[in-house]
């Protein structure tokens, strides 16, 4: 398990670094989930919280969370538009498409020679309550800082 | 020669990018056409002239194989390349690409640089006809 764990948080902070620089331009560093539970929760920002269910060797699924604002700014970005532009569809396309990336690349780099099978993301509404903390040891939580923001990205293994 | 080229996706954002790297990357376009899952594709197939279809894999509805399978099943389509779109770079998954009759496949997170060159591959254009065109970002917003 310790070295499954080891391998996955490896593959995880290749990907989120992979995705977030290559296909959004984003300049971003991993902060420490402790350090951002704090800010998350005086937030004023909505968070937007996408869920992509996965099964293969093992099972559970991966949580995007990022605040609409930020989720905003990279839309825009992302498809070329004025922010003023920038549709809840167009941003809940865009914050689907990193989940999903980031999931998929995830496991190429875990084992490309494993099938996994990734279910179509879903948008969870406003999940504030949730901790970008690990709530435990089936966790693993990637904190990123970009843009003057944050976003986390969860995966809870089930099995 | 243009190509009017079909884009298969979910996701409308990345429909957009796409069509925004092809037009970037000088690869000579007549018309895009777009359709969100692979049951829209074929729709598109049986009203409009499309010469390449690029798809992604994860769809609700009918999925980008599925799809495939069935152009490839159709004596008026089979003819079309496709090239899948995936995040998952499952050897298998690829194997089942190539084997149900992909041209070829793309990964995500992808450059404009690999889309132009599986373009031109594919669709036979020489590699002096596609040094002519620079990759033009002027237009488009987007920072490739």
């Amino acid at each position: 398990m310790i070295a499954k764990k080891q391998k996955l948080t490896t593959a995880m902070m290749d990907s989120i670094s992979n995705v977030l620089e290559t296909m959004f331009f984003l300049p971003m560093d991993f902060i420490s989930p402790e350090s951002i539970t704090k800010l998350w929760h005086k937030s004023s920002s909505q968070i937007q919280t996408v869920k992509i269910s996965f099964s293969g060797p093992f099972s559970g699924f991966l949580m995007l969370l990022i605040p609409v604002g930020l989720a905003e700014n990279i839309t825009a970005d992302f498809m070329g538009l004025d922010q003023t532009e920038v549709t809840k569809d167009h941003v809940n396309g865009t914050t689907k498409e990193i989940a999903n990336m980031i999931l998929g690349n995830i496991f190429s780099k875990y084992d490309d020679q494993a099938v996994f099978n990734l279910e179509v993301p879903e948008i969870i509404p406003d999940a504030k309550n949730i901790s970008p903390a690990p709530e435990n040891e089936n966790e693993l939580v990637f904190c990123v800082d970009t843009l003057d923001d944050h976003l986390v990205i969860k995966m809870i293994i089930d099995s | 020669m243009s190509y009017n080229i079909l884009i298969v996706d979910d996701s409308l954002p990345m429909r957009a990018v796409i069509k925004k790297v092809i037009k970037a990357s000088g690869f000579d376009v007549g018309k895009f056409y777009e359709a969100e899952n692979g049951k829209n594709a074929l729709d598109v197939l049986n009203d409009e002239w499309v010469d390449l279809i690029i798809s992604d894999y994860n769809m609700p509805v009918m999925n980008g194989l599925e799809m495939l399978e069935s152009i490839k099943k159709n004596d008026m389509f089979n003819s079309i390349p496709v090239v899948m779109v995936t995040t998952e770079g499952s050897q298998q998954r690829i194997e089942e690409f190539f084997k149900s009759g992909a041209a070829d496949y793309i990964k995500k997170p992808f450059t404009p640089e690999q889309i132009k060159t599986k373009l031109v591959m594919i669709m036979g254009e020489t590699e002096n006809d596609s040094e002519e065109t620079e990759i033009d970002n002027s237009d488009d917003g987007l920072d490739f």
